[in-house]
């Protein structure tokens, strides 16, 4: 396959950027998309150019480290997959790509389609601690959970934390992120004593890093690689409006 | 007190107040629509109706006066809010950006919802001030307020009539996703009731404003004169 592709080149966080044109000439339909772009790469590498910088780790599609809009698509649009498990059977000989990094005032553009996702670590330390008993291995059954409270748990658990959900809502909101994170432990008696800390603390940290507001339009859902169900936003805006209305912080005596 | 400042301004906080005033703005709705169908029943009882809202005991009627300019002030407020903090949130636009879900209605909010609040500050000039395409005092024959002839009178006007339809229209846009919407953003998301939610709540919206674009529609083609 020949392909056209229009990528994002940005030498800074300081640059203003723009799009480039590149030909990436016999991509096999079997490679995937950081494969064919590692070509490219190479190429331009022996023509002494920059290469395109982007993120990458596992390739499986579970560490959430390639970030890029194709053609307008977080991740290329297919359903539940990365970047780096699109594959380029997906696109037709002679197609033209548009590749671009996350959007979001938060998400600031290192090069390239590399951009600084520190803004959920933040989030996520923000959250702090959940309150787990030291010392022996405790018996495998000794906390009952429910069943669908354990689903619920581990499908917010699935989020790799790749922004996807940033990229693609219109409003660059951080919602169904932070809703994974909040529902992974509001699910279950490990997560409860910090709980309503925990949504408020998050939530505020959120905010804080400039992340837009969520309008229920769910494309979030849609671009999640692990198609984390919005009901995770809605257990968020649950719990913190709880939290907001009814938690005390303890108040040392003077 | 600090914890209500925090809330309104928190992101989340500042939508529970567009869900809460949007339920209570539709419920003005339906019954300001539904006051307004007794234009079917003909002169006497559209005007007895009119007399008797304006007569409101307990001085109710600027209760709800109060209360109206308070929930649209809130709704437009936190809208404003949010919406600068959405545009904000991305400073660089995509050059290729493609939507995979979201509705036209959801894209389009702060838009359908700024036209209807120009259509709310018309309405208001037109028929509560009678500042606007108004046609002079008229009295029925038990010497009340004539609200029937003026409302026939005034969609009797093709441009004013086209104007009330397609802003009637706009605002069912704007309540086809905030009726549905408002449930997830108060935490409401449930399998068992999720079509309530996006389904059949949306289409409460277009009964009513449907109802609404009726008026203008009836007096144009002649069934109320």
């Amino acid at each position: 396959m020949d392909l056209t592709l229009h990528v994002w080149r940005q030498k800074n966080g300081k640059d203003s950027g723009r799009l480039a044109t590149y030909k990436a000439k016999n991509v096999s339909p079997d490679s995937s998309f950081l494969e064919m772009l590692d070509i490219v790469n190479q190429e331009l590498i022996e023509k002494g150019e920059d290469a395109i910088a982007f993120d990458h780790d596992c390739r499986e599609g579970i560490c959430g480290s390639c970030s890029m809009v194709i053609n307008g698509k977080a991740h290329g649009g297919q359903k539940g997959t990365t970047a780096c498990q699109l594959h380029m059977r997906s696109f037709k000989d002679g197609d033209e790509i548009v590749i671009e990094p996350w959007r979001a005032k938060a998400f600031p553009v290192v090069k390239d389609l590399v951009v600084d996702r520190g803004a959920f670590d933040r989030i996520i330390q923000s959250g702090g601690f959940v309150s787990v008993s030291t010392g022996g291995v405790p018996d495998a059954n000794a906390t009952p959970v429910a069943k669908t409270s354990a689903d619920f748990a581990m499908d917010a658990a699935e989020c790799i934390g790749c922004g996807a959900c940033v990229a693609s809502c219109k409003n660059a909101s951080a919602m169904l992120f932070v809703g994974a994170k909040v529902s992974h432990f509001a699910n279950l008696p490990q997560g409860q004593p910090e709980r309503m800390r925990r949504v408020l603390n998050m939530v505020e940290q959120m905010d804080a890093e400039g992340f837009g507001n969520c309008t229920n339009q769910f494309e979030c859902e849609a671009a999640c690689p692990k198609q984390i169900s919005v009901r995770v936003i809605a257990q968020m805006n649950r719990d913190y409006l709880k939290a907001s209305l009814t938690h005390e912080e303890a108040v040392p005596k003077t | 007190m600090a914890w209500i400042v925090r809330l309104l301004k928190s992101s989340l906080g500042a939508k529970y107040v567009m869900a809460i005033t949007g339920i209570g703005l539709y419920l003005f709705l339906v019954g300001h629509v539904a006051g307004n169908l007794l234009l079917y029943f003909g002169q006497d009882a559209m005007n007895a109706y009119a007399l008797g809202l304006r007569h409101l005991p307990y001085g109710l009627l600027w209760i709800a006066r109060i209360g109206l300019v308070i929930f649209f002030g809130s709704h437009i407020t936190a809208a404003t809010y949010l919406t600068l903090g959405n545009q904000a949130a991305r400073p660089v636009a995509y050059q290729s950006k493609r939507f995979m879900k979201a509705s036209f209605a959801s894209r389009t909010m702060p838009m359908s919802g700024f036209i209807v609040f120009l259509f709310l500050l018309y309405h208001l000039a037109h028929y509560t001030w009678r500042v606007v395409a108004f046609t002079g005092e008229r009295v029925d024959s038990l010497g009340r307020d004539d609200v029937y002839s003026m409302v026939v009178a005034g969609f009797q006007q093709p441009l004013i009539s086209g104007l009330y339809i397609v802003a009637m229209l706009v605002l069912g846009v704007h309540l086809h996703h905030g009726l549905s919407s408002l449930f997830q953003t108060l935490g409401l998301n449930n399998a068992r009731y999720n079509t309530f939610f996006r389904r059949v709540f949306p289409l409460l919206g277009w009964v009513v404003v449907l109802a609404a674009a009726s008026i203008p529609l009836s007096v144009m083609s002649g069934c109320i004169r």
